[in-house]
């Protein structure tokens, strides 16, 4: 029973940190910009799409192609924020919200017209095969994804910490006027803002491609976790997100496992209401 | 704002000119269903099929429409070395040799696409009857639409019990009910479990939460009650999912010695690999068919499917068992370059059933059509598919009756039969080795 409860929360963490990586994004972006990006599972979406094409039509595996992809992405951001952000910022809450959602059907409908709703994956990656730790198993691609992901959170953190543009950043979200008063161009932090958030929804779209279907739908379930992770773990709050993310991956299989797996979903929200009811500004957000 | 001098006389010359367009469209597109008598010579008969022509089982929907005109041309086309109705001649001798044409419409494995593109094939195309879908949750919405049109609908490929248990009196089945898939699955567990004296005592349910998935699982408790076992778990998961380790984990948790699983293509592979990846393996797998049986199955994971197993109508290995069959799975792998299924092969069947019934009726009329159908009787060895002993209807539930499946065992990236004992060409390995054995 004991190795069964071990096990159950090592995989839950695996794909907790897949979830945590692409929360941060959406929790750095609303705490910038108070913007809440409905469309970033799509955004994940395109990043599995570019990996997956990278390797079905250049031949490049996904491991290869996480920067590239990254960097796509981040490029991809800067054009959502010019392009549409940018017009709408400011405006009504609902223009704000309408506008990420339109994004976010054009994107799904643009994939499934362009690529059909076929369900496609990547046939022999570099990394795969599986660990054994006495009775626990542990997943080889799921573990790369999980040190991609440790260790991209660990250089945003460090970026935003140390250096005066992460400071910046930092400052833009606290308080957008001051940050302004002070001598911030917050026009190009909001730039910055959406270039990582989206580049590092592109590296969790690169790795996740080695082993998970790539199909038009696919970003809906991860975006509905992030959007938990971020209320979880306090909206704006980049290190609240991305342990809301690992929490939830653990909650998720364990309930799935302990109880019924149907019940894999009622238990997140559970833990979310309590939450909500108990903190509500996040288990590290700021009262 | 615009003044209108005289708005009464505009409103009546403008609603006056909407029903004129609407009766002239109208006129031209719904009120001339199928039927032509045969006094006008109809050289073209059109034959519908709705499959899933996208999505996960698109593979599987291009090969039931290519069984549908690989039927087309044995009947359209002199074939001198095959045996089958129709094959000698050219088009159908009773309706001055009409000739067939495939219409293929794709329900994406969405009720309401489906239900429209049954429309469409009726009203717009013209066609005689429907087969098909692949997806009883497609086949559940369009035989709504065949009730209501009054125009026959062959399932080919449907398996849920319930659509031949509702009283539709268009709706006819050449395909087997997960009854009597389900009912061959469990008896072949019990017979091996049995032989090697190892016995089955727990059974867990995993299917996906289709009308498929759900139907299959109402079965499966019914018939392990029958045999006496308990059903450990039983787990019912949302379809195209992409995270099931909680799923296969409560399996590996509880250790049923037997696992009943529905699924499709993509949920199939996902579960095989997280099997793997946790290292779970039961004493014996019987797989619905659907995923378990599809030969991307065993493209995608090759030995990894070791030992699974799964019902079918047909395989490769049982070429002998029938004159035709041979012939026709080459023809298909010639067209397509894959193996022909279970599914596609009953496809290809059922349009010849279909040609027989318009033949026999020497007309096209639905309710002509109609009763050549429900008087069917096919000859065994005009049936391609060796566990279909001929073709014919239940008078009552439309239901093909003299069905007996075969269970097909994954050994070496292939499946071959297993069971019954007189259709089998290997012999069932039990229980199925773990991961590190094999």
């Amino acid at each position: 029973m004991e190795i069964i409860i071990i096990q159950s929360i090592i995989t839950g963490m695996m794909i907790g940190f897949i979830y945590a990586l692409v929360s941060v994004g959406l929790s750095l972006l609303y705490g910038i910009m108070d913007i809440i990006n409905f469309a970033h599972g799509e955004m994940l979406m395109v990043g599995m799409f570019a990996s997956y094409w990278l390797w079905a039509l250049g031949g490049v595996d996904p491991l290869y192609s996480i920067p590239l992809v990254g960097g796509v992405l981040a490029l991809l951001g800067v054009l959502v924020y010019k392009g549409i952000i940018r017009q709408i910022y400011g405006s009504s809450m609902l223009t704000q919200v309408f506008a990420t959602f339109g994004l976010s059907i054009f994107l799904s409908s643009s994939a499934q017209f362009l690529f059909t709703p076929n369900v496609r994956a990547v046939k022999d990656p570099l990394i795969g095969g599986n660990l054994r730790l006495g009775e626990v198993f542990i997943s080889i691609p799921e573990l790369f994804a999980v040190v991609m992901s440790a260790g991209t959170f660990a250089l945003l953190y460090w970026f935003l910490e140390k250096t005066a543009t992460g400071r910046a950043l930092r400052a833009t979200s606290e308080n957008r006027n001051a940050a302004s008063l002070m001598g911030i161009n917050t026009e190009r932090m909001y730039y910055l803002g959406w270039a990582i958030s989206i580049g590092l929804v592109g590296i969790a779209g690169g790795v996740l491609a080695s082993y998970y279907y790539v199909f038009p739908g696919v970003g809906g379930t991860f975006a509905l976790m992030a959007y938990v992770a971020v209320a979880l773990g306090g909206f704006g709050n980049v290190m609240g997100a991305f342990v809301g993310g690992i929490v939830i991956g653990i909650v998720e299989n364990v309930t799935g496992v302990l109880f019924l797996p149907v019940y894999k979903y009622i238990g997140i929200f559970l833990v979310y209401l309590l939450v909500v009811l108990l903190r509500p500004q996040g288990i590290l957000g700021k009262s | 704002m615009l003044k209108i001098k005289r708005p009464g006389f505009l409103l009546i010359s403008l609603l006056t000119g909407l029903i004129l367009i609407a009766t002239a469209c109208g006129s031209k597109g719904g009120s001339n269903q199928s039927g032509e008598k045969n006094t006008v010579a109809v050289s073209e008969i059109k034959l519908g099929g709705i499959y899933p022509m996208s999505g996960q089982s698109a593979i599987m929907g291009t090969d039931l429409k290519m069984g549908m005109e690989l039927a087309a041309d044995i009947i359209n086309n002199k074939h001198e070395d095959i045996d089958l109705p129709f094959a000698k001649g050219q088009g159908l001798p009773n309706l001055n040799n009409a000739k067939i044409k495939v219409i293929i419409g794709d329900h994406q494995n969405d009720p309401n696409v489906a239900a429209s593109e049954a429309e469409r094939l009726i009203t717009q195309e013209k066609v005689v009857s429907l087969q098909g879908n692949f997806y009883s949750s497609a086949s559940a919405s369009i035989q709504q639409v065949t009730e209501r049109l009054g125009i026959p609908l062959v399932l080919d490929s449907s398996s849920s019990p319930t659509l031949t248990e509702r009283g539709m009196k268009w709706t006819f089945r050449t395909w087997a009910s997960d009854a009597m898939f389900t009912q061959t699955m469990f008896d072949f567990a019990k017979f091996i479990s049995n032989k090697k004296g190892i016995p089955i005592k727990t059974v867990g349910i995993i299917v996906d939460d289709s009308l498929y998935g759900q139907d299959s699982a109402k079965i499966a408790r019914k018939e392990a009650e029958r045999l006496g076992w308990h059903v450990s778990v039983d787990i019912a998961y949302k379809g195209s999912a992409v995270n099931l380790d909680a799923e296969v984990q409560k399996m590996k948790a509880v250790n049923p010695d037997l696992i009943y699983g529905t699924s499709y293509i993509s949920d199939a592979i996902l579960i095989v690999k997280t099997m793997k990846k946790i290292n779970y393996m039961p004493k014996l797998f019987v797989g619905n068919a659907a995923g378990w049986g599809d030969p991307a199955f065993l493209e995608a994971l090759g030995n990894d499917t070791f030992g699974f197993t799964t019902r079918e109508l047909m395989n490769e290995d049982l070429i002998s068992k029938n004159p035709s069959l041979g012939k026709i799975m080459d023809m298909f792998k010639q067209r397509t370059g894959r193996t022909m299924s279970g599914t596609a092969a009953n496809a290809f069947s059922t349009t010849l059933v279909i040609a027989d019934a318009i033949n026999k009726a020497g007309s096209t009329k639905p309710e002509d059509l109609h009763q050549a159908l429900l008087k069917t009787d096919i000859a065994a060895k005009d049936v391609i598919l060796p566990a279909l002993r001929g073709v014919k209807f239940d008078p009552v539930t439309h239901q093909a009756t003299t069905i007996h499946p075969v269970m097909l065992q994954s050994q070496n990236g292939k499946f071959f039969t297993v069971y019954p004992e007189n259709m089998a060409t290997k012999e069932a390995i039990y229980p199925t080795p773990n991961w590190d054995n094999r």
